[in-house]
């Protein structure tokens, strides 16, 4: 039996036993996924991904190197989340990324996923960064009607690599979209993981972080918008497991009609990550007195010479600043865009690459 | 005659269940340089407020008529392109707003009002080198986000920048002075003197008489609790300087 089947067999146990997530879970309190448990989608499978620019292979699992089979599977967690589990067990193919040691590439590798038919599809990335690489991927969801995104991607940072990964979600306003972004980082390494949420009507995002060596460096930054009924969930996970790491994660999310969002952020600091130095910040800006947003920053702490610092506010447009755009003649919709764009703008200038900052610009307000 | 630039009849002005404005009367004709000055808390910076829209003022008695049209009827954005600007005593900080996209924008709905062409971000460049020459602000601060770590300052000087670009037919400066130094102010004065023609009227609301030496106003007001309580020439603020208020505000009879 090869790796695969077995981690299919394994991880189908495992979905078996535990069943979807209900909000009597402490993870999924605020996020109700009976809706994707009762429509009882098809499962279409996800096949052939081939190409590749220099210094990096992209293939399916069956043509990839051993050494990154090898890391299929074996960092994100099929007991901790049902979702992957499911994943993990329906999966056909994966996309696999595996970047060269000493690599450099400029040019960003682009994964797009669309869905056009009422199924379930679990799209399944595995990104291997060789010692001292440097690359950037984009995953892009899109899609028509109602269905279910399951997407795992597993990024697997060896020593002193350099990840910029951007999630793009676009889904159908009427798909649910599940997803958990699962990050292993070696000494050195620096990852840098966005999550850019517009789409979906249900939307739940799992990003977690081993900072699993001395001196790695992971940056998680997130900006979500919502409209009408949707609900976005954010999860974050950043655990300091070992001296000298640095994290640092910025999260913004605006909320317009009845929509609602979650952000959770936790970081845990193990006994060994003496010099931890950890920031976070999440905002949120309410468009509508009927949108709802639950955040909670949940810290960790083992180690006793550590700087972890957390910061969460919920408000509106500011007045004054609104005033003061009108008062130089900006009319009353176009100043609230501006501000709007402003504050969307702490996470969008964070964007290395040009034409994807540009694109995500107009798609505010 | 032509109607007076602004013409405020009777204002009274509310907010949080107390009538700050109570009855102000002031005529401001084309060309004219109006100072008014008074203690703090008399209701200065609240009648530059409501001139500009801002809307936490209940407006419960009065009219105000600008070019003979009414002035309370129009939003703050509509009074801005019909051309009057407030300097803020307080200009707000808008942290990841760059200040050139604020002041194009702004320039741009003004223009579009008075049926002109939009700029496009070369001609406003050149523009904006032209206008920053005449108040003296530095293009790097332009360059920055909307006031945003600005020091009191250059925040004064923004507004004043924002002033020769805007073109307005009637400028209020609110207590523009307060917290510059004198390099500062006469900067800032300088750049508002530059600005000023035959055509524009100019409220400067102050506190101290300082501002007036480098902004010589052609008439002086006194405000006290919500009403204008004198009213004269430019010596009139000297005497204010000297004397102070006491003789509007009550003084307590001794001091214990």
């Amino acid at each position: 039996m090869n790796r695969v089947e077995e981690l299919r067999r394994e991880a189908a146990a495992a979905f078996a036993a535990a069943g979807y997530p209900t909000t009597k879970w402490e993870d999924w309190q605020y996020t109700n996924v009976a809706p994707i448990a009762k429509a009882e989608f098809e499962n279409r499978p996800i096949r052939g991904a081939t190409g590749g620019v220099d210094g990096v292979r992209i293939s399916g699992w069956r043509d990839a190197s051993g050494a990154a089979l090898a890391k299929l599977g074996r960092y994100a967690s099929i007991s901790a989340n049902p979702f992957v589990a499911l994943n993990t067990a329906r999966f056909e193919d994966a996309v696999v990324v595996e970047v060269e040691p000493g690599a450099v590439v400029s040019e960003p590798v682009r994964i797009a996923f669309h869905s056009d038919s009422p199924a379930a599809v679990h799209p399944r990335i595995l990104v291997v960064a060789g010692r001292n690489s440097q690359a950037s991927i984009v995953e892009q969801f899109t899609g028509a009607g109602r269905y279910f995104t399951n997407a795992v991607t597993e990024i697997v940072a060896d020593e002193n690599a350099i990840v910029e990964h951007y999630k793009v979600q676009q889904e159908s306003a009427e798909a649910y979209h599940v997803g958990t972004v699962q990050i292993h980082l070696a000494r050195n390494s620096n990852v840098t993981t966005f999550s850019l949420s517009f789409g979906g009507l249900l939307v739940r995002n799992d990003i977690n972080a081993v900072l699993d060596d001395d001196n790695a460096e992971c940056t998680m930054n997130g900006l979500f918008l919502t409209h009408g009924d949707q609900h976005v969930d954010h999860h974050t996970l950043l655990d300091h497991a070992k001296p000298y790491c640095r994290s640092r994660e910025l999260y913004r999310g605006i909320l317009s009609d009845s929509s609602t969002g979650v952000f959770n952020g936790k970081v845990i600091v193990r006994q060994d990550a003496q010099k931890t130095d950890a920031i976070q910040s999440n905002k949120n800006l309410l468009l509508s007195k009927d949108a709802t947003i639950n955040t909670k920053p949940q810290l960790e702490i083992w180690a006793d010479d550590v700087r972890c610092t957390h910061g969460a506010t919920v408000g509106q447009l500011d007045e004054e600043a609104l005033f003061y755009l009108r008062s130089r003649g900006v009319e009353s919709g176009a100043a609230r865009a501006m501000l709007t764009h402003a504050f969307a703008g702490d996470v969008l200038e964070l964007i290395k690459l040009a034409s994807l900052r540009t694109r995500l610009e107009e798609l505010i307000v | 005659m032509s109607a007076p630039l602004l013409e405020i009849r009777n204002l009274h002005a509310w907010i949080a269940g107390k009538e700050i404005l109570r009855g102000i009367n002031l005529t401001i004709n084309a060309g004219e340089v109006h100072a008014i000055m008074g203690p703090n808390g008399s209701g200065k910076s609240t009648l530059a407020q409501v001139l500009a829209g801002r809307d936490i003022y209940e407006i419960t008695e009065g009219e105000v008529s600008y070019k003979g049209s009414n002035l309370l009827e129009l939003a703050p954005e509509d009074r801005a392109r019909e051309g009057i600007f407030l300097a803020f005593q307080y200009p707000v900080e808008i942290a990841g707003m760059s200040n050139m996209y604020f002041l194009r924008t702004a320039l741009n709905s003004i223009r579009k009002h008075r049926g002109e062409e939009p700029l496009d971000a070369f001609d406003f460049l050149d523009l904006v080198k032209e206008k920053s020459q005449l108040v003296g602000i530095s293009q790097e601060l332009l360059k920055r986000q909307v006031n945003a770590g600005f020091s009191g300052g250059e925040k004064k000087r923004n507004e004043i920048f924002q002033l020769a670009l805007l073109e307005p037919r009637l400028a209020i400066l609110d207590e523009t002075d307060s917290g510059l130094d004198i390099d500062a102010l006469k900067a800032v004065a300088g750049g508002v003197n530059a600005t000023h023609s035959g055509e524009r009227g100019l409220l400067v609301v102050t506190h101290y008489q300082r501002l007036l030496n480098y902004i010589v106003p052609d008439f002086v007001h006194v405000m006290h609790a919500g009403r204008i309580v004198e009213s004269g020439g430019k010596d009139l603020a000297l005497r204010l300087e000297e004397k102070g208020y006491s003789d509007w505000v009550e003084e307590p009879v001794a001091r214990v």
